[in-house]
């Protein structure tokens, strides 16, 4: 490291620097050597981002958790930047003009048609940039999993040839229905409703998946048709940065147009209520296993929360009258006093306007004095 | 004409920056520290359960108008919105302009806070606030200032307390929550909220943060953090980035009860486009609105969508109704440079104008 700074990276960028170098050497050697491939026969690896990917581990120990967390973000995004440079730069051995795009853009465009059928390959070439697309969907799997027992890729490993062992999808349905049987019946039936629920969201989730491999598809088409108005513009894009940028620009609002639609509202509902419906069932199940245990169980504790703020409503509401009917006794006081006509009519109002902290807590209000406090 | 020229040395040179000023970044990232938010000297005045009553220390030279504004802000995210830092505060412009300001803090619910309502929060926790604010300073009325979900708040809590409300100021409030344009409201559509409330007890914030950012992701969970990455070199703007961030993800947990009448009367069934809307025991209908109303709003809001805003004007009663259009969104509102000079001013000449 060239100073203080012990993440610097100029020297690591220097060394990286060659090795692109070279990287780049050997793929145009490659290209010349095998000029039909298409670019995919370089192999999987993806070695600038795997390099950015190099770096981040090396220095990520040292970070605190929360600087870790955002630079996390960071690199996820650096990774789609990069991956779109890496995949611009292995079209044609190295060149990275318009045909360059075009052809990584089928690529991408192949990649996705796999996602949308749940065959998206680990080794694609195109994954990082990939991770980009699916922004939405990893948003929504990161809350899901926060607040389920689910662990998030566990769809993942659910895919629908993993349920298909069990033959069509209506024939798993109707195993997941057979009625329980004995003393454990009851038991049965509500591990069934779990599975069952839990099939339901993993078809949910699917369909809100390939609902957003759609849009980008969609985004494809409407970049390339970018592509074209600014050739017709002669307006031509020059940086990555600037490419980067206008690919989220088209992204956003191909997104924007479908999340406006009919069809995304009903998706994302069913998706969310599929999550409910798992979740409600697993709550059932633990609650019944701390009632064996005889521990409080959420549905009791709910009550008691619910019984309690019901209470204090009730206590509140006396309150009130209790004031009330005071003010209205001193006022009826002061009108049988004789000589108090005038400052009696606006009395009342403001005895009733006035709040009743003092009487409750018996603290002052007023700057400088320690704030009133109600329970 | 060829759209994309590029050469390869180009764009090697363009990610050899980019990883430059990632590893330079990380060292001023690491020594941002804690980010102070909130930055306005102030003074609890009240506290009840989880709300605290603030009461913002005014500048010792100023005139101030004799009536008290009240912030009510929205249950989602945290009031410090308002009071960001030094040259970002829609208080600090509130009490230049000479206006005495007050701001419920409604704190982070917890379990024993599902079953609240929003009686509980309008009729309960706002109504005392005022009450307390009135009793300090001997009025019979203070000037409301509701943001965002809070402007609904404030709308229904003036519509049943008009004698308590003076003048009337909504920022960025949703009122029409059918407006073509309201992305919110149409996913709002097809959840089944008593599933969500009876399953989850309260909502967490992280569900409504994950919602709001989904509303532009590519940008706001994206695009974001790369144009970041050539900010890291600034520690001024590193620390103002990380507070925007700190906010953002900064989500209190929504007491269930209310949040299932919030979504059912106001995103689903528009109730205070349709005649009003039940809180507790009477209908909060804004024909009702006798005093006179500011209604601000942001002309790119893409959490409140304009039109959804403007609605107000149909529906509030009142015959003193004025609008102030914004030419930023939602969170620009409080913060951009622009917005200062502009807003905060603004309010406090429109309020001294009916003081």
């Amino acid at each position: 490291m060239s100073d203080s700074n012990p993440f610097n990276p100029d020297a690591w960028t220097e060394a990286q620097r060659k090795y692109w170098d070279a990287w780049l050497d050997l793929s145009r050697a490659s290209m010349d050597a095998a000029p039909s491939s298409g670019g995919q026969a370089h192999g999987a690896a993806n070695p600038w981002s795997g390099a950015l990917d190099q770096w981040w581990k090396s220095v990520a120990p040292a970070v605190t958790p929360d600087a870790r967390d955002f630079y996390g973000r960071m690199m996820d995004l650096g990774r789609g930047y990069f991956g779109m440079a890496e995949g611009l730069m292995r079209q044609d051995g190295g060149d990275a003009g318009t045909e360059a795009l075009r052809s990584w853009l089928d690529q991408c465009a192949d990649a996705l048609r796999k996602v949308s059928t749940g065959a998206g390959a680990k080794d694609d070439p195109t994954r990082d940039f990939m991770a980009f697309w699916q922004l939405p969907m990893d948003t929504w799997q990161r809350v899901a999993s926060s607040f389920t027992p689910l662990p998030g890729d566990m769809l993942k490993a659910l895919r629908p040839e993993g349920a298909a062992a069990f033959g069509p999808g209506e024939h798993l349905d109707r195993f997941l229905s057979l009625p329980g049987v004995g003393y454990t019946r009851e038991s049965q039936e509500q591990y069934q409703s779990l599975s069952r629920r839990i099939l339901e969201y993993q078809r949910a989730w699917q369909a809100y998946e390939t609902g957003l491999a759609g849009v980008a598809l969609a985004s494809v088409d409407r970049f390339r048709a970018r592509l074209d108005d600014a050739a017709r513009r002669e307006q031509p894009i020059t940086s990555m940065r600037e490419l980067f940028n206008e690919w989220v620009d088209v992204c956003e609002e191909v997104y924007g147009e479908y999340a406006m639609s009919d069809d995304y509202a009903r998706i994302y509902g069913d998706m969310v209520n599929a999550l409910m419906a798992v979740k409600q069932e697993g709550s059932r199940l633990v609650d019944e296993m701390l009632e064996g245990l005889n521990m409080p169980t959420r549905r009791e504790i709910s009550t008691l929360h619910e019984r309690f703020q019901e209470s204090r409503r009730e206590i509140r509401n006396l309150r009130r009258e209790i004031e009330e009917l005071k003010a209205a006794g001193n006022g009826a006081d002061r009108q049988s006093e004789p000589a108090a006509t005038s400052a009696r009519k606006a009395a009342p109002k403001r005895k009733r306007a006035a709040p009743k902290t003092k009487k409750s807590t018996g603290k002052g209000t007023t700057a400088g004095k320690p704030a009133t406090r109600r329970k | 004409m060829i759209p994309v020229q590029m050469r390869p040395d180009q764009i090697l040179a363009e990610l050899s920056e980019f990883q430059t000023k990632l590893g330079h970044g990380l060292q001023n990232l690491m020594e941002a520290g804690e980010i102070p938010t909130g930055v306005t000297p102030k003074e609890a005045i009240y506290e009840e359960d989880k709300l605290t009553l603030y009461r913002f220390q005014p500048p010792a030279a100023k005139v101030q108008n004799p009536v008290p504004v009240l912030i009510v802000y929205a249950l989602v995210n945290r009031p410090y919105m308002t009071d960001l830092q030094e040259n970002r505060s829609t208080v600090r412009g509130l009490l230049d302009a000479g206006l005495d300001v007050y701001l419920i803090d409604w704190g982070y619910p917890d379990r024993a806070d599902r079953f609240l309502t929003l009686d509980d929060y309008i009729n309960g926790y706002i109504d005392r606030c005022v009450d307390v604010i009135r009793k300090r300073h001997n009025v019979d009325a203070v000037n409301l200032l509701g943001i965002c979900q809070g402007g609904t708040f404030s709308l229904c809590y003036s519509a049943l307390h008009q004698e308590k409300v003076k003048n009337l100021v909504t920022m960025v409030t949703p009122v029409d929550f059918h407006t073509p344009d309201n992305v919110l409201s149409r996913w709002v559509r097809h959840v089944d909220v008593d599933l969500l409330v009876d399953t989850m007890g309260n909502i967490p914030g992280e569900l409504l943060n994950a919602t709001f950012l989904m509303l532009k992701p590519y940008q706001l969970i994206g695009q974001k953090y790369l144009d970041m990455v050539d900010l890291l070199d600034d520690s001024t703007k590193v620390n103002n980035f990380l507070r925007m961030e700190k906010w953002i993800f900064d989500s209190p947990d929504q007491a269930g009860e209310a949040y299932r009448q919030f979504i059912k009367d106001f995103y689903q069934k528009n109730g205070l486009m349709n005649g009003g809307v039940m809180i507790g025991k009477t209908r909060a209908d804004l024909a009702n609105l006798s005093m006179p109303v500011l209604n601000v709003f942001a002309e790119q809001d893409h959490l409140v969508p304009p039109a959804a805003s403007k609605a107000l004007k149909k529906v509030a009663g009142t015959k003193d109704y004025t609008e102030l259009s914004f030419p930023g969104g939602h969170i620009g509102i409080y913060v951009s440079g622009k917005a200062q000079k502009q807003v905060p001013p603004a309010i406090g000449e429109w309020i001294d104008e009916r003081t």
